[in-house]
């Protein structure tokens, strides 16, 4: 027997089936809207990587293009004589202004001497090894250069003139710092710029640069530990530049991309329990409702045991089985009160005979004893 | 006496003119070249040497005074007119004499590329070129 009445157990019973349903269901919704939020994070993440490899791409690309029209100019005949006439000189700052670059311009000649640049002060310096290279065409990556201040990426081209053969090269240099700022850390994102080479990449973080280990299998990892924050990470698509080939990774940190889907959870929370507090009262008005009856039956059967009435009914409403217990109990009421009426009357027959015989033995004695005295006398 | 002289001055500016002298690397087989010849390789007929090599005309700015002389000598026309028909030919896709700024490019140049050949006006002293005709 529970020490509970059954209106709190039939309350309790339905708002634990209530928050089984709740649960159930907000975990199917939980689930799947956290698979569709992690799949939408990663494709965010893509876009954003491949959005910054482009924007670096294009302006490596736009240097790329410049340069190699810019060396296809006549005045860049002038490297022949050592840039005598200080044409290419006045061409280079020209292009500077112009396309408003913000790296520099170097022309060396064919042995390898500076004669002609935009930077100030650095004419006769030797061509830099890092520079040196046998193709027409190469970008080389970050590095750094005894005449330059911080690290640069510089494209260089060979000079060679229709008709002629190698007579110089022409070199673009753009600072590292400016990559550096397009890849700097936002709020929600952190980059990472990989040479497609290399199995280590450098991620730019709001403390500096941090190598980290990035090689093909990207995709394979599914939580990047950076420091103490997790991040989930994303890719970008290869770019190509000549034979340079380089990628952006960029990562977010698992607290932020969790953010909607802790959200989520926050309004199913709420949303069940406003769904809950009604729905307990609904419940526990709805359990008041099956018992009352039962409470009045219960009554009724205190009443009929206190009074020993048995014509005391139960009022029925309703055709429920609840009901038909009450119509059963008045009935058997009905029929135990008649039962109870004939007894009694049968009860009262026999007191009144037996009162009857009594007298009779009473008359009868009085009657014998009479005629005894009368038998006396006469035979005395 | 003064006015004399600025008089003969102005009346005969061409015995001003120095010596014009077609020069052009010291490897270059050739020793001597005719006027047409010449005229030949300005006018962007003759594209070889004889040994094969490309020929490489330098020029002087339309400015320059060895430029009027040398057009007039070889040409016997303006820098004008001869500007006009280089940009007609690079119409046509032939490229046109390689232009210098100074003398000392246009010998600099002819110094370091075996097929280039160009005109001056002072005699240039380097080892390196030899004069191939020389006008007065």
């Amino acid at each position: 027997m529970s020490r509970f009445s059954l209106s709190v157990r039939l309350t309790l019973f339905f708002s634990f089936i209530v928050l089984l349903v709740t649960v159930t269901l907000s975990s199917v919704v939980f689930y799947q809207f956290g698979e569709k939020i992690n799949q939408q994070i990663s494709r965010n993440l893509t876009d954003i990587a491949d959005h910054k490899a482009a924007e670096i791409n294009n302006v490596l690309l736009f240097e790329r293009t410049n340069l190699l029209s810019w060396r296809a100019s006549s005045v860049m005949l002038d490297v022949v004589v050592d840039d005598l006439d200080k044409r290419i000189n006045t061409e280079l700052k020209n292009l500077k202004q112009y396309y408003q670059l913000k790296g520099d311009l170097y022309v060396f000649n064919a042995t390898g001497n500076l004669i002609a640049s935009t930077q100030p002060g650095v004419l006769k310096t030797k061509l830099p090894e890092a520079w040196q290279t046998k193709k027409d065409y190469q970008l080389v990556f970050k590095h750094e250069v005894p005449f330059i201040k911080g690290n640069v990426i510089a494209h260089v081209t060979q000079l060679k003139p229709p008709q002629l053969k190698m007579q110089g090269y022409l070199v673009i240099t753009h600072s590292w710092d400016d990559i550096m700022k397009i890849l700097a850390p936002t709020y929600s994102s952190n980059f990472a710029l990989r040479k497609s080479s290399e199995v280590t990449a450098e991620l730019f973080t709001t403390d500096g640069i941090q190598t980290i280990a990035l090689d093909d299998d990207f995709t394979e990892k599914p939580l990047w530990i950076f420091g103490e924050a997790s991040y989930l990470g994303s890719i970008s698509k290869p770019m190509i530049i000549g034979d340079f080939n380089f990628q952006v990774a960029a990562f977010m940190p698992e607290t932020l991309a969790q953010e909607p889907l802790l959200e989520l959870t926050k309004n199913l929370l709420v949303a069940a329990a406003f769904v809950s507090i009604p729905m307990i009262f609904l419940v526990s008005l709805l359990s008041r409702h099956l018992v009352t009856p039962i409470k009045k039956l219960t009554a009724t059967i205190r009443s009929i045991e206190d009074s020993n009435d048995l014509s005391i009914q139960v009022k029925v409403s309703g055709r429920d089985e609840v009901a038909d217990l009450g119509n059963a109990f008045n009935r058997m009421t009905s029929q135990l009160g008649v039962l109870f009426h004939k007894n009694m009357v049968v009860e009262k027959e026999l007191e009144h005979l037996n009162a009857n015989l009594e007298n009779q033995v009473v008359e009868r004695t009085a009657q014998l004893q009479e005629t005894l005295q009368k038998l006396k006398s006469a035979q005395a | 006496m003064k006015t004399l002289i600025i008089l003969l001055v102005i009346l005969f500016p061409l015995s001003a003119h120095a010596d014009l002298y077609i020069i052009a690397n010291k490897n270059l087989p050739t020793t001597q070249l005719e006027k047409s010849d010449i005229a030949a390789i300005y006018l962007l007929k003759k594209k070889h040497w004889e040994n094969g090599d490309d020929i490489m005309p330098i020029n002087l700015p339309a400015t320059a005074d060895a430029r009027t002389h040398f057009t007039a000598q070889v040409f016997d026309s303006t820098p004008e007119k001869l500007g006009s028909y280089w940009d007609k030919m690079l119409f046509k896709g032939e490229t046109p004499p390689v232009m210098q700024n100074s003398e000392q490019a246009v010998i600099m140049f002819v110094e370091r590329i075996n097929g280039a050949i160009g005109y001056v006006e002072t005699k240039p002293q380097s080892s390196q070129i030899k004069i191939l005709q020389q006008f007065k």
